[in-house]
């Protein structure tokens, strides 16, 4: 009764495994030279690409203490951070001392915006208002200078207090204490009838203001982001506690959070992220075959939306040089109802294929198309997907589908105490195999992470390519986020910001299918 | 560069390579990038016979180290007898004022490295440069890399000995040739429960106990004719039977978690409910009577370990109050590369050795901190010795799916060689520091909330 389809799989009836360990990545940075923590690479040798001769040009926005945290944070930054003798956590040199370039305070542009005014917006009572006008005090202060400045800056520095982080995310909640009214008695279904105009008795601009914030997802980070996408505008969003930790206190007079131990992490992340911000390139993966790109598959279920299966696709491209891209598809019915799982169609696919090749050849020296496109997703790939990458792709790209996944139900234990070596992989077939991208590292002497490291699962679901070849690009990719600094990632970077980037492009009616590729740093 | 060996180790080392990196030949104790090993047999005649220029790492420590200080004697000779009024370069690191530096030095313009690394070394690039010290160094970053890759990635701590990895799959043995199938009517009313585990798909019902088994008396558990057909988890069956090869998959894997919590059951445990909504047993302090429970090492010796335990807190009230902490298994059927029974480790936590914390945000704030410090052998060894305990002696456990045909679980993982290893002891604990990451600090996830202040106090912990 049931005609179904043959399997590909060379499946062995008896479990063989075989653990191999992956040569971990190495980074190349000024000079031509290689090593494997990103910040060895950056303290001996510098950029992979020299920065901007004149330094790092930035605004600030945020409370008077916030401002004053950053210039604080800032000059503190300039010198070394870190105790030598702790090999997990390699010291920080100082900014210049790594970048090769300054900077220094004073910001280009410091925007003050009202401390009380900002605490009485986040205590909205109504979580969807209460983000959407925090993140407009935040985004006025800094389009108001953006429109009207002939200065521009490399990046704007966005400082938080603590309180905006609590209370501005999916899940946060405001104490009925210190809980302000916002609404004026209006309900919920009430606003949905002034937006859909049914209710001319609460046409009021306080209706039509909330109905606007119910547009937008109730997440202060990925709204302010999705908002400054639309201007091009760089941002990097701190929260006051992470460069003021001693001065930022709890009521019991301690500090809130103690990151004594981190400084130095701190300092290199945000030190790294600033100069990718600003346009510097930090490091790429050494010796990687060239003509390689790989393509991060984004989705989004997008729930303002009338039809219940709508979300939005898009593509995060990442060259083996460092460069990023992300792409918008076309939204569509493309959620299957089953949580994480989404499928687009063949057109859908072969867009999002055609863009990453026409943004490849733009960026190649002789404008040929990749000979190896990787494209990575956490869902399952559908035979009409396939096609339609396989269509855009034509004869001179070799396409491979790769799922990529946490693996939560394999663990793998050592005889020591301590946890296996990252970059142990085992190779279940030649379309499957796990790899512990986390784990105990030489360079570091230790395991960062919590109890017993999990895997990834790692499945070459159509396309050719060497399962071994496959484990050790993702190993790689790790590498690859500027955002932060540390020696890897437990996910490739291909994965790592979907989510963020899903709901960037789904946080509110910005971009009625009108984003243009922009660089990857307006994501993060 | 001489410099007060250990405590400016990193600053020498830095500006060790990175002068090299411009071309320079520096000796320095922490750096011996070529032919050190001779040239550290007689520093004095190093200092004397082929040294350009001296620099003298100026701190409030090498300011009063008498290593330091003698070589700094050696250099002052030199620079009076060669005439040199710049022989010597005194860069100054930290806080120590001028007016303190050594006597030797104190007269000779410092370069401030104090107020940042890079402008220091512009300075001293620049008069080095002023005054014609040649680099005949033609391939310094080269020489760098290779050096820093060859001391400092600590690759030497990978052996090239194999070492056997344990993983938590345990495999499946004898699964039944045939499965039943039954098609439900669409206005049956079936049972709650049988006598042996069965999965429901569509109008279909699946299992390896036949009707009778199944009800405990001749009859149909859906009041149709029932079918039997070849189990397998490789190929497809029959048409006939009506159901797809991914539904007979499901219908194994529901069956084996049936049968995992009947174990439990038997075996006196409770369940506890996760919140994907799947269960996990867990050993209350009754099953265990406060003993060890006894297994076979990985290294094939009889080892023990507590299956449960508990931690005394001390409440911000004064109050001492103990919390159990109690190990649980969580069975997932996996079917490739091999049928298996993966154990999920689970760690519930109650007042009384009986209750679980019925808040699951206070179960996760609990085993944050009992668990910061469980590492790799804990883990492993209480896996093995749970399951060793549900064994009861044996070597295998029998999962019964019908009155004649139990699956058989091994109570010894599926496990593999891997080709390298490393020794515990290269490696530089610091359980609570390591787990602390300062998260992106533009992550706005919720799950990625940072360590929970747990209020409670640790006082005392006993196993």
């Amino acid at each position: 009764m049931t005609s179904q389809k043959k399997t590909k799989r060379n499946r062995s009836t008896l479990p063989s495994l075989a653990p191999i360990l992956i040569e971990e990545t190495r980074l190349l940075f000024h000079h031509e030279q290689a090593t494997e923590d990103p910040r060895d690479g950056l303290t001996l040798f510098g950029p992979l690409e020299p920065g901007k001769p004149y330094g790092i040009r930035y605004g600030v926005v945020g409370t008077a203490d916030g401002i004053d945290y950053l210039r604080k944070w800032l000059a503190r930054a300039q010198l070394p951070i870190g105790n030598p003798d702790e090999t997990a956590r390699p010291s920080y040199p100082g900014f210049e001392a790594a970048f090769g370039i300054p900077w220094k305070p004073p910001a280009q542009h410091e925007v003050r915006i009202d401390g009380d005014e900002l605490h009485r917006r986040i205590n909205y009572s109504d979580r969807h208002h209460r983000v959407y006008k925090s993140v407009e005090l935040y985004e006025e202060a800094i389009l108001n200078v953006h429109r009207s400045e002939d200065a521009t800056v490399d990046l704007w520095f966005v400082v938080i207090p603590d309180e905006v982080y609590r209370n501005c995310r999916p899940q946060s909640s405001v104490d009925s204490e210190s809980r302000v009214d916002s609404t004026g008695g209006l309900t919920k279904l009430d606003v949905k009838e002034a937006a859909k105009g049914q209710s001319h008795l609460f046409a009021s601009d306080l209706s039509t203001e909330l109905a606007r914030a119910y547009d937008f997802e109730v997440n202060f980070h990925n709204q302010l982001k999705a908002k400054l996408l639309e201007h091009q505008v760089v941002s990097q969003i701190v929260k006051e506690s992470t460069i003021a930790f001693r001065d930022v206190l709890a009521p019991n007079g301690k500090p809130l959070r103690d990151l004594s131990r981190v400084e130095q992490d701190i300092a290199w992340h945000l030190a790294t992220a600033a100069f990718y911000k600003a346009g510097g390139r930090p490091w790429k993966i050494s010796g990687m075959r060239p003509g390689v790109c790989y393509l991060g598959l984004v989705f989004k279920h997008v729930d303002q939306a009338a039809e219940p299966n709508m979300a939005c696709c898009a593509a995060q491209m990442f060259l083996n040089s460092g460069d990023g891209v992300v792409f918008k598809g076309h939204n569509g019915p493309w959620y299957t109802g089953r949580r994480g799982e989404f499928h687009i169609d063949r057109k859908a696919a072969a867009d999002l294929v055609l863009q990453a090749i026409a943004a490849f050849r733009a960026k190649d020296p002789a404008g040929t198309p990749p000979k190896e496109l990787f494209i990575h997703a956490k869902t399952k790939f559908n035979d009409e997907e396939w096609s339609g990458f396989v269509d855009a792709a034509g004869s001179n790209t070799n396409v491979v589908a790769v799922q990529i996944r946490e693996e939560y139900d394999l663990k793998l234990y050592r005889p020591g105490k301590h946890p296996v070596l990252r970059g142990t992989a085992i190779p279940i077939d030649d379309h499957l195999g796990y790899l512990w991208t986390r784990g105990l590292v030489p360079r570091l002497r230790t395991y960062i992470g919590r109890e017993t490291p999990n895997p990834l699962s790692i499945k070459i679901c159509r396309g050719a390519a060497e399962v071994t070849t496959v484990l050790s690009d993702v190993l790689g990719l790790t590498k690859l986020n500027y955002n932060a600094c540390r020696f890897g990632d437990g996910e490739p970077v291909t994965l790592k910001f979907a989510d963020a980037v899903g709901e960037i492009l789904t946080a509110g009616p910005v971009f009625e299918g009108r984003v243009p590729p922009l660089p990857f740093k307006h994501y993060v | 560069m001489s410099h007060a060996n250990p405590e400016d180790n990193a600053f020498a080392t830095w500006l060790t390579l990175r002068l090299t990196r411009e071309g320079y030949r520096v000796w320095c104790d922490v750096v011996k990038l070529r032919g050190g090993d001779d040239f550290w047999k007689n520093i004095e005649a190093a200092i004397r016979l082929r040294t350009r220029r001296f620099i003298f790492v100026t701190s409030r420590i090498s300011n009063q180290k008498p290593g330091a200080l003698k070589e700094l004697a050696v250099a002052e000779g030199v620079a009076r007898a060669l005439g040199e009024d710049r022989f010597i370069v005194p860069i100054k690191i930290d806080d120590l004022p001028y007016n303190e530096h050594n006597i030797q030095i104190n007269r000779l313009n410092a370069l401030d490295f104090a107020n940042g690394w890079a402008t220091g070394l512009a300075e001293l690039l620049k008069a080095l440069r002023d005054d014609s010290i040649p680099t005949p160094e033609t391939a310094g970053a080269s020489c760098v890399a290779s050096w820093w890759n060859t001391n400092r990635l600590n690759h030497e701590i990978v052996e090239h000995k194999p070492e056997t990895l344990w993983t938590n799959w345990f495999p499946l043995r004898k699964p039944p040739s045939r499965m039943w199938v039954w098609r439900i009517p669409e206005d049956a009313k079936l049972p709650q429960s049988f006598r042996y585990p069965t999965h429901r798909v569509r109008h279909f019902l699946l299992s390896f106990a036949d009707g009778e088994a199944l009800l405990g008396h001749p009859g149909s558990p859906t009041g149709m004719k029932g079918k039997s057909f070849p189990f397998s988890l490789r190929s497809y069956p029959p048409p006939w039977a009506g159901v797809y090869q991914h539904e007979v998959k499901t219908a194994f894997k529901k069956i084996m978690w049936q049968t995992w919590e009947s174990l439990a059951l038997a075996r006196g445990l409770p369940l506890y409910e996760l919140s994907s909504r799947r269960r996990s047993l867990w050993f209350p302090g009754r099953a265990l009577n406060g003993d060890m429970v006894a297994f076979n090492g990985v290294d094939g010796r009889r080892s023990r370990r507590a299956l449960a335990g508990y931690k005394t807190t001390k409440q911000p009230t004064g109050e001492i109050r103990k919390r159990y902490w109690h190990f649980g298994l969580e069975a997932i059927p996996i079917l490739y590369p091999t049928p298996a029974l993966s154990m999920k480790t689970h760690v519930v936590f109650t007042r009384d050795g009986e209750t679980p914390l019925g808040d699951p945000k206070g179960q996760h704030r609990a085993r944050r901190s009992q668990c910061k410090a469980w590492w790799n052998d804990k883990w492993r060894d209480m896996t093995l010795a749970a399951v060793t305990w549900l064994a009861n002696g044996e070597d295998e456990i029998a999962l019964p799916v019908s009155p004649t045909c139990s699956i058989m679980m091994s109570v010894r993982p599926i496990c593999g060689r891997s080709p390298v290893s490393y020794q515990d002891i290269s490696v530089r604990e610091s359980p609570d520091e390591a787990t602390q990451t300062a998260e992106d600090f533009d992550d706005f996830t919720e799950e990625d909330e940072t360590e929970s202040i747990d209020s409670a106090v640790p006082s005392a912990d006993s196993d």
